[in-house]
This record gives structure tokens, sequence and C-alpha cells, in this order.
């Protein structure tokens, strides 16, 4: 399944789990199985799963708990669902796709070419970070927590001087391109993936309507 | 030290009316001493140019000066016969396809495919003949598997070519290079070689350092030296002629 | 202080979406302006530098060691509250999306409190506290690093109080979230101060020169508005105090008719809760009517141009 399809269709299972109603058991069961069915089509490494899954709800817990035992298991098992979904699309990520992804979500232009170009340069920049933390280690870095505090002050500010002389080769480049403040950018829907999506929504609007009761399903007879 | 004239085998040598023309241009970083003290050449259709120098000597503040990245402070430049100004350049840029040292810093959109039609999109192409281009830019550099993916999958190699199509796509008159062989193999080196000798530009101009590289690419040798163009000749009696290269800085077989 | 999805009701997702929205949306108009052709590279790799900091381990005190927020760095090495709020505002999205950071319906209150509030308590503290300083640019680093700490803290509570509105925490998490985040302000104000003041010494020429003169009335407002924030705090832990003298003078009947309008969900909390955060709203009340009658005194008595 292609990338784009993939992020907004987890998008539409996470808003619609998330905004279900209060203390809404069986909405929330439906809504579960539906994590579980697509986290069996993209099949992501699950101890990676439940190595992100237990820290995220121990914070959970702190917050929730204090609210009483009824209130917070929803919650909590509200949050495990959305959870699931997203890890499960974020740990079957192919490697290098970031801009890929972003370029699909529905953002105004300005934001858009923010986060393409962020998400581009983002490994790079990660990995000179690595890069700099590392010669640090190897040269024994250690001491007073004075100097340990220089030290990561001046490798933030030297990231941020070689971003900028990044920034500005960069914009030399776009520049000599024909850039002339607007980033050619496309659509990546094709007519079925719309659909598809468009189906994705009315289901879960559905859902999470009928939570409120605002729109009673007879389908569901119980 | 010999001197060593203008050879004319170069034929088609106008020497006034080239398609990249600069006289007597003058750069300095401000508040600094010149860079460029008086810059004079001229470039025709066949040259296969190298321009080199030692380290700081200044070729790529004349590259930035050729592309109007950088302003000089007196001097004239007209490229395809059309003097280089700020209300002139986005006209004038469409002739040259100038490529960094980093390739990372002109591969900035998400895919590889998009990096190409940036350029010709820019200038008002319809996305889909565009897209024609560049697919068959990429087919021909053999990265035609890399076209929806992100620069990130690439070799350091791949990307320079990578780099290379997406400048080609604007069908520039003239290619300049900034140090390609920068981060490469000896294998990725002569693929770039033979790939460089067969582009249809009238002219290509090649900053670099690797003397026997560019002995292979290109037939004549701007050498950078004082903030002038202290050698201007055919590249093979340049490479011969150790004693000369040593006094501008640039020794031989190291 | 990610919020997590299912952690912010829909009426606050909505109203802090909307609001958040609009302001990216000024953002954008304001960065187009101050940025130009410029804007995509410098501000698309400034982001992607707040990210990449963001992963760099600082050591706060005997063997802790915090992480960058970076609003208020952001917004003084770009020289523009806006920009800064437009790469605070992208690192969450990107966090939310291909991280899992923060829920996606919580981003529009993720993106309030870090990128427009954060941003912007931090911006206008360090003008503030950099002109009480002296006003000359080596207090800048100083000045930046406590408007970053104290930024973080307000962003806190912005966050307790959606959390509270959703009826997704109890009241303690008012003073849990601002407590915890004092100590993480002090991280945030060391680091901001400390990169600041590496960038002046390597890079002088990338930071903002002397202090411009802010318009007359910015500094005494906001110096009011920190003065009646301490004391609501230390008078929150008077409460009995306060009490009586808001008796005395009529406050309580105040705290009733705000009681009736703070939404249901925290009904449920039962009345001493209510009262708490009564205290708070009067506090604020107060506050805001020493600077409307501030802000009356500078206009009359400052000359325009001052």
């Amino acid at each position: 399944m292609a990338l784009p399809l993939r992020l907004h269709l987890s998008l539409v299972i996470v808003v619609g789990t998330a905004l279900l109603k209060q203390h809404a058991w069986y909405w929330l069961g439906v809504y579960g199985a539906i994590a579980f069915i697509w986290l069996a089509v993209l099949r992501p490494p699950i101890r990676q799963m439940g190595g992100l899954l237990g820290t995220e709800l121990i914070f959970l817990s702190l917050v929730a708990l204090p609210l009483g035992w009824e209130r917070a298991s929803f919650l909590l098992v509200r949050s495990l669902v959305c959870l699931i979904v997203m890890n499960s699309f974020l740990l079957t990520l192919p490697p290098h796709s970031f801009g890929i992804a972003l370029k699909s979500l529905p953002v105004p232009a300005a934001l858009k070419e923010n986060l393409l170009l962020a998400g581009q340069y983002l490994e790079i920049l990660l990995s000179e970070v690595k890069r700099m933390q590392r010669s640090a280690q190897l040269r024994g870095l250690n001491g007073a927590s004075g100097w340990l505090r220089y030290a990561s002050a001046a490798m933030i500010g030297t990231l941020y001087i070689r971003s900028l002389d990044r920034a500005e080769r960069v914009y030399g480049a776009m520049v000599i391109r024909g850039y002339n403040g607007k980033l050619p950018v496309d659509s990546i829907f094709t007519a079925k993936d719309r659909f598809m999506l468009l189906m994705a929504w009315a289901i879960a609007i559905c859902f999470t309507l009928s939570s409120y009761r605002v729109v009673h399903l007879e389908i569901f007879n119980f | 030290m010999k001197s060593l004239t203008s050879n004319p085998q170069t034929s088609t040598r106008n020497p006034h009316n080239g398609i990249v023309e600069v006289k007597n241009l003058v750069y300095a970083y401000p508040r600094q001493e010149p860079v460029l003290t008086d810059i004079s050449f001229s470039l025709n259709t066949g040259d296969r140019v190298a321009l080199m120098g030692a380290t700081g000597s200044g070729k790529s503040t004349l590259l930035e000066n050729l592309i109007g990245l950088k302003q000089p402070k007196s001097g004239t430049i007209s490229i395809n016969h059309i003097p280089l100004e700020p209300k002139t350049l986005p006209q004038v840029r469409r002739y040259i396809g100038f490529s960094f040292q980093d390739a990372n810093d002109q591969l900035f959109m998400p895919t590889i495919l998009e990096d190409i039609t940036f350029g010709p999109r820019n200038y008002g192409v319809p996305p889909a003949i565009a897209s024609d281009r560049a697919r068959q830019l990429l087919a021909d550099f053999g990265l035609a598997a890399y076209a929806n993916r992100s620069a990130h999958e690439l070799s350091g190699g791949q990307r320079r070519l990578a780099a290379l199509a997406a400048i080609l796509a604007l069908e520039p008159k003239i290619l300049i290079l900034d140090e390609p062989t920068t981060g490469l193999d000896p294998a990725w080196r002569r693929h770039l070689a033979q790939v460089l000798l067969n582009l249809p530009v009238q002219v290509i101009l090649i900053a670099s350092h690797e003397l026997h590289w560019l002995g292979k690419v290109t037939q004549r040798a701007l050498v950078l030296s004082g903030g002038r163009i202290a050698v201007d000749s055919d590249i093979q009696p340049l490479l011969q002629d150790g004693e000369t290269l040593e006094n501008l800085g640039l020794p031989i077989g190291w | 202080m990610h919020i997590p999805d299912g952690f912010v009701s829909v009426p606050v997702a909505g109203a802090t979406g909307l609001a958040s929205f609009v302001a990216l949306f000024v953002a954008c108009e304001r960065s187009q302006q101050a940025f130009g052709v410029r804007r995509a590279p410098i501000l698309g790799l400034t982001t992607a530098f707040i990210f990449a900091a963001q992963m760099i381990n600082f050591p706060v005190a005997g063997g802790t060691s915090g992480h960058l927020l970076g609003g208020t760095l952001a917004a003084i090495i770009l020289g523009s509250p806006w920009a800064g709020m437009l790469c605070i505002a992208t690192v969450l999205i990107i966090q939310a999306v291909l991280f899992a950071d923060g829920g996606i319906t919580a981003l529009g209150a993720n993106i309030l409190n870090m990128a427009v509030i954060g941003v912007w308590v931090g911006w206008i503290l360090t003008q503030t506290l950099q002109r009480l300083l002296g006003g000359s640019k080596g207090r800048l680093p100083l000045a930046a690093g406590i408007a970053a700490g104290i930024s973080v803290v307000v962003a806190a509570i912005a966050c307790a109080i959606e959390l509270l509105l959703s009826g997704t925490a109890s009241i303690a998490v008012l003073p849990a979230m601002a407590g915890v985040h004092i100590l993480i302000g002090v991280g945030e104000g060391l680091i901001t101060g400390g990169v600041l003041t590496y960038l002046a010494k390597a890079r002088p020429d990338l930071l903002p020169g002397e202090q411009a003169e802010m318009r007359g009335w910015v500094v005494p407002i906001v110096s009011i508005v920190l003065v009646a924030g301490l004391l609501s705090l230390i008078a929150s832990a008077w409460p009995d105090g306060l009490e009586k003298v808001a008796e005395d003078l009529g406050f309580i009947n105040l705290a009733e008719q705000v009681r009736v309008a703070v939404p249901t969900p925290l009904a449920d909390y039962g009345i001493e809760g209510l009262g708490m955060i009564g205290t708070s709203i009067a506090g604020l009340i107060g506050a805001a009517a020493c600077f409307v009658v501030a802000f009356g005194i500078a206009k009359i008595v400052r000359p325009k141009n001052a």
C-alpha cells in the first residue's frame, strides 16, 4: 500500500478513536478491532511496538489514575488504541521516507514547504549530531558539569551555524533553478486512493458520531 | 618560468564574443581586500575548460559570480550575449547549469523525480512534460529505479549524477561544476568523466583539484593565482609542466 | 508535555485547533514578509536544526540531563517570533506524525502551548528582561535564558488547563505540571543561555543587536503581570488568607459567578476544586485590571516618543 494512503488511513482511525465520547466502550471496542486489523495488515515488529507502548502507558497512567479507575481505564485504552495505530504506521516506514510521508499532509502551502525541507534535511542533521557526539565521546567527554554544559552548548551552537550555512547553499541551489518562493508540490492520490479515503472517513464519522447517539446505527442491533 | 601562450588548436575561438565573457572582474568580500583582482576570459562553443587554483585562490568565488550568487565590485560578465545584472538574472540562469560541491545541497525535494522536475516547473513547463523529461534523464543515468525514492537512498556517486540530472533538466547551454569528484572513488570518477564527455552542452567549466581527471575531461585550463588568471592554455602541455604548476601552488603527483 | 491522543475533549481540540490554525496562518504571512524568497530554506533548515538539537543531552544538575524545547531559541536566532512559531509547529507535526510523540487530535493544543504561547512568552520576556537588565547585547543570553525557562512553565500551565477542561486529568495536574516543568524550565534556560553565549562568541553577527526602543507600555505591563502572577502563586499557597480577604472585599461573589461559567466536566470534581480555580481566575482578573490601569497611566504619563 502506498505510503501516503497508509498515513492517511492511520490518521482516520486515530482521529475517529480519539474523538469518541467518554465511556463509549462499545465503539472503542470496534475501533480496537480495526486497530488490530491494521496491525495485522502492516505487520510492525512486535517487540519494538511493545517497548514504545509500555513507556507511553506508564506516563499516561500517572496523569489519568487520579481520576478514578473507571474513567482512567477508558482513557488509557483509548490512548492505547491510538498508539497502536500510529506506531504500526511509523514502525513500518521505509527508511529515508520522511519527506515522502510528510508530503501528503493537508496543511497550508508555507507550512508544507517547511515540513518538506525540514523532513529532507532532518536525516542529514541527525547524522551530524551523531557524529559530533561520537567524536566527543571518543575524546573522553567527561568532567565537571560546567564543562559538559559548555561542550553541549558548543555542539548545539556549531550545529546551528552549520545548518545556517547549508541553508544559504540550498537557497542558492534553489534560486539558480528558478525558485521564486513557491515550491512545486503535487497532489499524490490516485482516484482510487481518494475513494478509499472518502469511504474510510465516512465510516469513521458514522462510528464516532454513533457514540454520541447523534446518529443511531441500526445495523448493530443489540 | 616558461610562458604558455594560447594554442589556437581549440578552433572557433572568438576572443570577444564568447558564450561566457568575463571582462576585468573584481570581487571583494565586504570590508576585505579583493580576492579576484582582474579576471578576464572568454569561453566559446565546444570549450571544455578546467578552472584550477590552490585552495583559497577564489575558484568557488569566481563561479558564484558567474551564476549571479555574488555581485562583482566591478567588471562585466555576459552569458549568451546577455549582460549579467540583477534584472536579467532569471533569464540568464536558464542557460547555466551549476553544480555545488555537496550534492545534498541540491537534492532538497522528497523524491529524486521532484528534484529533477523542480527547475523546469519553476519556469512554467507543464508537470507531465517535465516528468517525462526527468524520467528520460534518469534512465540515461541508470537511476530510473530511484525516481520515486529519496535522495538519501543513493550512494555518493549516484547523488552526484542525480544532481547533474536535476541541472540538465533545464537544458542549459553552459555547465559549471564545482569540485564534482568530491567523495567519489576512482570507478565513479571514471563514470562521471564518461557522462560529461557525452553531454550535449556547449560549454563545460569545471573547478577541481584532480589534475589527472581534469586532463581526461577538459582541453583547456584556466589557473587562478593572485586574484588573476595566471595561465590560460591547453591543458595537456600545462600538466607536463611541473615547474609552472609548482609555482602556482598545484604540485603535480600529489 | 506533548499531550497524547484521547486526552483532549472534542470542544478543547476544536478550540485549540482553531486558535493554532489562525496563529499559524498569520505566522506564514509575517514570515513571508520577513524572509521573502529565502523563507523556505532558512526556516526549513532551522526547523531541522531544532529537531536535531532536541536530541542532544544537556547536563542540568547532579547527573540529570535535559533536552532543548527550543521555542525561545528559535525566535531569537531567526529574529522573529512568527518564524519561531512556524519552526516549532513544524517540529511538533513531525513528532506527532512520524514519531507518535504527541497526539494527532492533540496537535491543536500542543501547537498552541509550545509553538504559540511558549514562543511568544519567551520572545516578549526576552525583550523585556534584556531592557530591564540594561539593554546591552551582552545581556541577551541571560535574558533569553530566564525567558525560556519561564515560557516552558507557562506552556505547561496552559497544557494543564487544557487537560482539566477536557476532563482527562484531576485538579492535581496543575501544580504537578507546573512543578515538574519548573525543573525542565531550568534546563531550557541553561541550554538557551548557553547556546546564545556560544553564538555570541563564535558568530556575533548572527544575533540581534542592541535592543531597539520597545513600545513604551510593554515593559511596565509585563512587569506587572509577572508580579501579579507571582503574587497569585504565593497567595494560592495560603488559600485561607486569600479567602478572608476575598470575603472582605466581596471577591467571593465574583468567584461564584465564575463558577457557573466554568464548563461542566469540572462539576464532577466538587466545590473545593472549583474554589481553587475560582481563586486563580480571580488573580488573573486582578492582573488584567492592573494592566488596564497601568496602560492608561503609561499612555497619559509617558510622552509618545520616550
